[in-house]
C-alpha cells in the first residue's frame, strides 16, 4: 500500500467548503467598560489607549463577538478570514486586533493562530466581493454608503495572510468564541461628533463562497416591538 | 488647506514616515508622543512645504502604500521612519475639503482611479 495515499471527499453543496463563522453579542466588556450589548458606541476625543488608533479624533466604536464553531474544514487548504462593514462614505474604518480574554490590566489578550497575534488588513477586492453578495439577495448597499473590507493580516499589517487548515483547526479547537472590535472615523479628520447609526457586517473567508450578514444597531431594543 | 490659513506655532516632533513630491509638497509625520496644544500621541500629521500642519486619518504604513497606488509617483514611503522636528503651524482640521487626499476605500465609492 502506498503511504501517499490521500482521500478524496465529496463534498454534496459548495456551501460546505469554507469556514462557518456565526455572530454573537460580545462576551467581554469592552473600552471604557461597554457592556456587551452597547454594539455601537460615538466618542469624542480622548486620551491614548493602547491598541487604540483615532482616539485623538471623533470617532466610532463598532463591536460584536463571533464564533467558529468545531468543524471539519472539508475543502479548506488555506484561507484567509474577511470582514466586511457598511459604513458611510465621509467614514473610514480600522480595526483592532481580535480578544479572546481581558488580561492584566484589564487589556485584552489577543487570539493567536499559528504563532501569531491575528491582525486585520484593508482589502477593498473583499469589499467589492461582499457588496455583490449582499446585492445578489435583493438588497442594496443604501446610496452614502460602502462596504469597506478587511482580510486576515500580516503583523505589519500591510499584506493578506492566509492560514493553513491545520493552524484554524488548532485554533478553533473544540469552539473558538472571541470579539472583534473596529473604529471608524471622517475620512478628513474634523471637529464635528459622529452620530451612531446601525452598520451591516459580513463575516467570511476568501474560500467560503457564501458571507454571514447582520446588523449592529446603535440602541438595542429590549422588549417586544 | 489654504496658504492663508494660520495655526498655533509648535514645535513638532515625531518619526518621519513618508513624504509627498508632489504639489502640495508635503511630509508624513507619526507622533510617538502628544505634544501640548499640538497633536496627539499615535496620531499621523501631514506637513506642507508652507510650514502648516494637520491631521489625517492614516494609521501606518499601508495607507502610505495605498496612496502610492493612486497616485503612481506622488508618494514616497521613509521606511525605517527617521526623526522629525520642525516648527509648524498647527492647524489640527484645517482641511478645506478641496484638496484630494486618498484615503482607504476610494476604489469601492468609484472615484478617479488615478489622480494627477
Amino acid at each position: 500500500m502506498s503511504t501517499n495515499a490521500t482521500t478524496t471527499v465529496q463534498l454534496d453543496s459548495a456551501y460546505e467548503k469554507g469556514v462557518i463563522i456565526q455572530p454573537r453579542l460580545p462576551f467581554i466588556n469592552g473600552i471604557f467598560d461597554l457592556g456587551p450589548n452597547t454594539l455601537i458606541a460615538s466618542h469624542a476625543p480622548h486620551e491614548h489607549i493602547r491598541e487604540h488608533l483615532h482616539d485623538h479624533l471623533p470617532h466610532l466604536h463598532i463591536r460584536y463577538g463571533f464564533e467558529i464553531p468545531k468543524q471539519p474544514l472539508l475543502g479548506v487548504n488555506e484561507t484567509a478570514l474577511v470582514v466586511i462593514m457598511m459604513i458611510k462614505v465621509e467614514h473610514r474604518v480600522d480595526c483592532n486586533p481580535v480578544f479572546v480574554a481581558l488580561g492584566p490590566h484589564n487589556e485584552g489578550v489577543c487570539l493567536r493562530i499559528a504563532d501569531q497575534d491575528v491582525h486585520w488588513v484593508h482589502n477593498e477586492d473583499a469589499a467589492k466581493n461582499g457588496t455583490t453578495h449582499y446585492e445578489s439577495t435583493g438588497r442594496r448597499v443604501p446610496k452614502g454608503f460602502y462596504f469597506a473590507g478587511f482580510s486576515t493580516a500580516d503583523p505589519g499589517e500591510r499584506n493578506i495572510h492566509h492560514y493553513t487548515r491545520e493552524s484554524l483547526l488548532r485554533a478553533i479547537g473544540a469552539g473558538l468564541r472571541a470579539d472583534q472590535h473596529f473604529q471608524a472615523t471622517w475620512r478628513d479628520p474634523k471637529e464635528e461628533p459622529i452620530e451612531p447609526y446601525p452598520v451591516v457586517i459580513g463575516l467570511s473567508d476568501d474560500t467560503s463562497p457564501f458571507f454571514t450578514f447582520f446588523e449592529l444597531r446603535p440602541t438595542v431594543a429590549l422588549g417586544p416591538s | 488647506m489654504t496658504a492663508e490659513a494660520q495655526g498655533k506655532r509648535i514645535l513638532l516632533r515625531g518619526n518621519l514616515v513618508g513624504r509627498r513630491d508632489r504639489s502640495p509638497y508635503a511630509e508624513v509625520v507619526h507622533l510617538s508622543a502628544a505634544i501640548e496644544g499640538g497633536p496627539a500621541d499615535n496620531a499621523f500629521v501631514l506637513v506642507y512645504r508652507t510650514g502648516q500642519a494637520r491631521y489625517v486619518s492614516w494609521i501606518g504604513y499601508f495607507d502610505i502604500e495605498y496612496a502610492s497606488r493612486r497616485e503612481p509617483g506622488a508618494w514616497e514611503i521613509v521606511e525605517p521612519a527617521s526623526p522629525f522636528q520642525r516648527e509648524v503651524d498647527w492647524i489640527p482640521f484645517g482641511w478645506d475639503g478641496t484638496e484630494y487626499l486618498p484615503s482607504i476605500g476610494d476604489s469601492v465609492l468609484k472615484k478617479t482611479e488615478v489622480v494627477q
